[in-house]
């Protein structure tokens, strides 16, 4: 995989340090939380400490250190900053706490759930699949998705992007002791 | 021919991997068109405004109303009539200069609303990043930015640093003191905040372009300042926001973001 590229203000040091200036703050927290966004779509991070470490089964190809600290000038963030550039994420929509209580951990959705369901609905039209059952391990690991943005999609992420749909009533669940193991578009 | 037994199921893997190629070509067909499409729509608003351009300038509503139209596609208004005036894009700014040594007037004319919408342009930089520089950007970036934009792109109008200068010039003659270019060292800069920079503040700025950063000491050693005085000095510029801080260095330095 390509290495990411950071924008130049990754480079700039006091971007590693909390501004002092409320509006200065407000742009550079917003810099970081689409920085964080950016970055994890690139690497295909699903779930993401809030010490910016991925947490991945397959680590091949994606970088292991955390992307708050930059070894190049030798910069970090505090470990409070970090939390607030999450938290900021989990506000905007843009990320979902693993454990509410603990907060140690996010689940990642640099599309929102109802973009992740569109995604999907496109890609069962394209390719002609209505009415075909389709099992959540197809459509996360299976050779037809393999270059489809919600590859390797994370398995909470996907169930709710297709409960959403079922609201809709654009899918049939076919669950099994309450886990969704397949579904059905209609 | 209807296959069974196992190869059964590879034709089901083929046959999915056709609808897919399908759906996929579709797409692209799609969207390939409606980019012609638009393209051909963006070159026709820009020749409407050249042919009623009269009609758009007399009739506020017209106007209010074509300038929503341009919106919604993708064309920036402003930079249309620019383009639309001075010729069929390109270097728009050379062929003006060209009719200014004719000495025409109407060219003089299409010249000052070039630059006034450039003017204007430049207003909107200065007032998106002032959060982030505290309302002192310097030329270079301003070209910077304007650079990436999409119509500029994709015209291929080449800005110089007089360009921009001119434009704040007749801004500032239009309408006072709104913006300024001052001259910090040897780089120039745009200030759109009202309040003074004063000897201090210019030295500052002046050092941070030379070494991009400043500490309380190196003021000290350099400039003989005192430490209230120094500090005092930074503080202001970083509640102000034109300085940004780094606490991880030895001692916290004080970075002007560019």
């Amino acid at each position: 995989m390509s290495s990411f590229e950071f924008p130049s203000i990754y480079n700039f040091p006091p971007f590693f340090t909390k501004q002092p200036n409320n509006s200065v703050w407000k742009s550079q927290l917003q810099q970081w939380t689409t920085l964080v966004l950016d970055y994890c779509k690139h690497y295909r991070i699903w779930r993401l400490s809030t010490a910016g470490t991925p947490i991945v089964e397959d680590a091949t190809g994606v970088p292991s250190d955390s992307l708050f600290t930059n070894s190049i000038i030798d910069r970090h963030l505090k470990p409070e900053v970090c939390q607030e550039i999450i938290a900021s994420l989990v506000d905007q929509g843009r990320a979902q706490w693993i454990d509410k209580t603990a907060q140690k951990s996010v689940l990642v959705l640099w599309y929102s759930i109802s973009e992740w369901s569109d995604l999907l609905l496109n890609w069962v039209d394209s390719t002609g699949q209505k009415g075909v059952v389709l099992t959540l391990y197809e459509i996360q690991h299976g050779n037809l998705t393999l270059s489809e943005e919600f590859h390797s999609i994370d398995e909470t992420t996907l169930t709710q992007a297709l409960e959403l749909l079922e609201k809709k009533g654009k899918v049939l669940m076919m669950k099994e002791n309450k886990n969704v193991v397949g579904v059905k578009f209609i | 021919m209807k296959r069974l037994g196992l190869s059964a199921l590879d034709n089901v893997q083929n046959h999915n991997q056709r609808y897919q190629e399908v759906g996929k070509k579709l797409l692209e067909d799609q969207t390939n068109q409606l980019q012609t499409q638009l393209t051909v729509f963006q070159n026709g608003l820009i020749s409407f405004i050249k042919e009623h351009k009269k009609d758009i300038e007399d009739d506020p509503k017209f106007r209010t109303e074509f300038s929503q139209i341009c919106l919604n596609f993708g064309v920036d208004p402003l930079a249309a009539f620019s383009i639309a005036y001075n010729g069929e894009g390109g270097q728009s700014t050379e062929k003006s200069k060209q009719k200014v040594v004719k000495n025409d007037s109407t060219a003089n004319q299409s010249e000052q609303d070039f630059y006034n919408d450039l003017g204007i342009k430049i207003m909107e930089i200065c007032q998106d990043t002032a959060d982030i520089n505290g309302g002192v950007i310097s030329i270079k970036e301003i070209l910077q930015i304007l650079s990436n934009k999409p119509l500029t792109k994709l015209f291929g109008i080449q800005l110089t640093q007089d360009d921009i200068v001119k434009s704040i010039n007749a801004l500032t003659e239009a309408l006072g003191t709104e913006l300024q270019i001052i001259t910090i060292g040897h780089k120039l800069y745009c200030k759109s905040v009202p309040q003074e920079l004063n000897k201090d503040n210019s030295t500052v700025l002046e050092t941070c372009g030379n070494i991009g950063f400043v500490t309380v000491s190196l003021l000290i050693d350099n400039f003989r300042w005192k430490k209230a005085r120094a500090t005092t000095v930074l503080e202001d510029m970083v509640a102000n926001g034109l300085l940004w801080i780094d606490e991880q260095a030895s001692e916290i330095q004080y970075w002007e973001l560019s």
